[in-house]
């Protein structure tokens, strides 16, 4: 039992770590480490170890660009989804409502198809009047704010539900009013699983693909996964699109690693009291 | 301080009817305690007193001011919960002195209060802890603290005492009972102890099923139950409760005969107007010796004379002071004169 525990750990852990070491590999070769020519094998590391590319990198305009924009869609998908799926958070777990879970079954429904046929109603819709003349950062922002906006409403739901009746109760017995109990008493209990919610949305936002596309691809501003398939398109070197992937995980990682036991209390928030 | 009248006052939730039209004055500076078996509705009747439930119908006056429309924040009550409801991200300190705040105290004022209950409930040097760094009775402590800083006019406490262990809640009940020696607020406690309602109220307003049953002195209530249920829920242990027909000298058709363990001294030889049965087992509940007596189907509890030692398995009789007896009609369950 334990050996084979050993083994599938290992497995999953090669799994995880095996596409980052050719990322990392790649990204740092030199030129006769991955042009072979077929004359001799590909070296497990590469001859001559540099930062070239990403001494490249760091002088292109559009790199940057790219991931400027990817920050703020990033920002504006966990002000709106927080913005809107809090109150409505709130408002699910404390109150009762006829035909809740319907609501909540067509707050689910846009998950239920595979992006690239939700894709074309919402790419439709922000794509003409009125929203097309918004910039594209808040359009891509208002996607994944839909795309967000379901696990938000989830976990917060989970939060609020999490903190006790009582402590709003006492707290208006103490003399404080609604406003008062939300910002002194609710928001603070709240505010770490909300944070896990914001944590979420983000990752999820710069992850994301198939949105970002349909709604940039014809202008010059876009997210960091579309410039990295914009790259591709030119088949540019294994080394050069490695050090581009790497720049993009490499935030995930170091933020994953850094508020994932925050993180794990926010989404259990739930379950435990 | 204040008066407190509850006018036909009742409460339903969909299908369940939780406080059923009751009547209640408390006086000014009162001890009242509402007890009854769990679920009887004593939790929603006092969230009725804090606003925290809209009437259904009838009313509660405070002061003579009709208050069912008026918000729990601005009833000038104080209420604990049963759970504390301590704001876990705040130090007591700061838990204190979240009533204070609002009302726009001075800062001075302020300082002043919340060190006037610190020391009051004897939390110096916990000020600047957070609820989860309190042991069970310290939080209970900064929970009545939080709801005595706003010297309130009426202060409700919902079994505060019950989430404590036996010996704290023992010496939390004489605490509070001094504590209201001195500050003479008007207090509406409610409790399922019966021991707790008897030792600490000045009137005690017996619940069930949503309705009161009796309002009085703990003594009054111990020497005058009106009805069976309340005959039986308070003292410990409870009243015997034997058939009338069973007890010749009780010449009344259809009653129920209640007789409480100290009402009844054991007899080793055949006695006037008294109850043949045999011994069985003796119980000790501190200083007192119960005994336990078959009378054929059924088990009666006898509190022994002290020294008074009974071996199990004798005949023995039961004597009961006949002053002292209870009797019950058996289908209305109401007292009923009884001349002996
Ligand atoms: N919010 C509520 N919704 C529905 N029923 C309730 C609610 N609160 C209390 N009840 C019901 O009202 C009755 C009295 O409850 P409660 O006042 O809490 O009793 P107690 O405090 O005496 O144990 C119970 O039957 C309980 O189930
Ligand atoms: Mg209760």
């Amino acid at each position: 039992m334990k050996s084979l525990r050993f083994i599938l750990i290992c497995l999953v852990l090669f799994f995880i770590i095996f596409p980052l070491f050719m990322m990392t590999k790649y990204s740092l070769s030199d030129r006769e480490s991955i042009v072979t020519g077929g004359k001799y094998p590909e070296p497990f590391f590469p001859f001559k170890p540099n930062l070239e590319m990403f001494e490249a990198l760091s002088v292109r305009k559009d790199f940057a660009g790219a991931g400027l924009t990817s920050l703020w869609v990033g920002l504006l998908a966990v002000a709106f989804s927080l913005f809107l799926g809090a109150p409505t958070a709130f408002a699910l777990a404390r109150f009762k409502i006829p035909g809740i879970a319907i609501l909540l079954f067509f707050l689910l429904s846009v998950r239920l198809f595979p992006d690239i046929s939700a894709v074309i109603p919402v790419a439709e819709l922000l794509l003409s009047r009125p929203f097309s003349l918004l910039p594209p950062v808040i359009l891509v922002g208002l996607a994944h704010t839909l795309l967000a906006l379901p696990y938000t409403v989830y976990i917060a739901k989970g939060v609020f539900e999490s903190i006790p009746k009582d402590l709003e109760e006492q707290a208006h017995v103490l003399g404080a009013g609604k406003a008062r109990t939300f910002l002194k008493i609710l928001t603070p209990l709240a505010l770490p699983g909300l944070g896990a919610a914001a944590i979420y949305t983000f990752f999820l936002s710069w992850n994301e693909f198939v949105f970002a596309y349909f709604l940039t691809f014809q202008g010059t501003q876009t997210t960091l996964p579309v410039y990295l398939l914009r790259i591709l398109t030119w088949s540019p070197q294994k080394n050069f699109i490695s050090a581009i992937s790497l720049v993009i995980c490499i935030p995930v990682i170091i933020f994953t690693f850094l508020v994932q036991r925050y993180m794990k209390e926010g989404l259990t928030a739930g379950a435990v009291k | 301080m204040a008066e407190v009248r509850l006018e036909n006052l009742a409460k339903k939730f969909d299908q369940v009817t939780a406080v059923d039209r009751i009547n209640l004055e408390i006086k000014d500076g009162e001890f009242l305690t509402l007890v009854g078996p769990s679920g009887c509705g004593k939790s929603t009747a006092l969230r009725l007193v804090a606003g925290l439930e809209k009437v259904t119908s009838g009313n509660v006056y405070i002061d003579e001011k009709a208050v069912n429309h008026i918000p729990p924040q601005k009833r000038n009550i104080s209420m604990v919960f049963q759970s504390y409801a301590l704001f876990p991200h705040m130090s007591v300190e700061s838990n204190l002195a979240f009533g204070l705040k609002i009302k726009r105290k001075s800062q001075e004022e302020k300082m002043q209060r919340v060190k006037w209950v610190l020391d009051l409930l004897g939390l110096k040097g916990m000020e600047k802890r957070l609820p989860k760094e309190l042991s069970g009775g310290q939080r209970q402590r900064v929970a009545l603290g939080r709801a005595l800083v706003l010297e309130p006019d009426v202060l409700l406490l919902d079994e505060p005492l019950s989430n404590l262990d036996a010996k704290l809640r023992l010496r939390m009940r004489t605490e509070l009972k001094r504590l209201h020696k001195k500050i003479k607020t008007t207090i509406i406690y409610v409790t399922h102890d019966q021991a707790e309602a008897m030792t600490l109220s000045d009137r005690l307003a017996v619940m069930k099923d949503g309705r009161i049953l009796q309002i009085g002195t703990p003594q009054e209530i111990y020497e005058r139950p009106t009805d069976i249920f309340t005959a039986g829920f308070i003292g410990s242990p409870p009243m015997n409760f034997i058939l009338g027909e069973r007890l010749p000298f009780v010449k009344r058709e259809e009653a129920m005969v209640g007789i409480r363990p100290e009402d009844l001294s054991v007899s080793l030889e055949k006695a006037e107007k008294s109850i043949l049965g045999k011994s069985s087992v003796t119980e000790t509940l501190g200083s007192d010796n119960y005994l336990y007596v078959d009378i054929s189907d059924l088990l009666i509890s006898v509190r022994l004379k002290p020294d008074q030692k009974i071996e199990e398995d004798q005949t023995i009789w039961l004597v009961p002071n006949l002053e002292k007896i209870h009797v019950f009609d058996k289908s209305t369950g109401r007292r009923v004169q009884w001349a002996g």
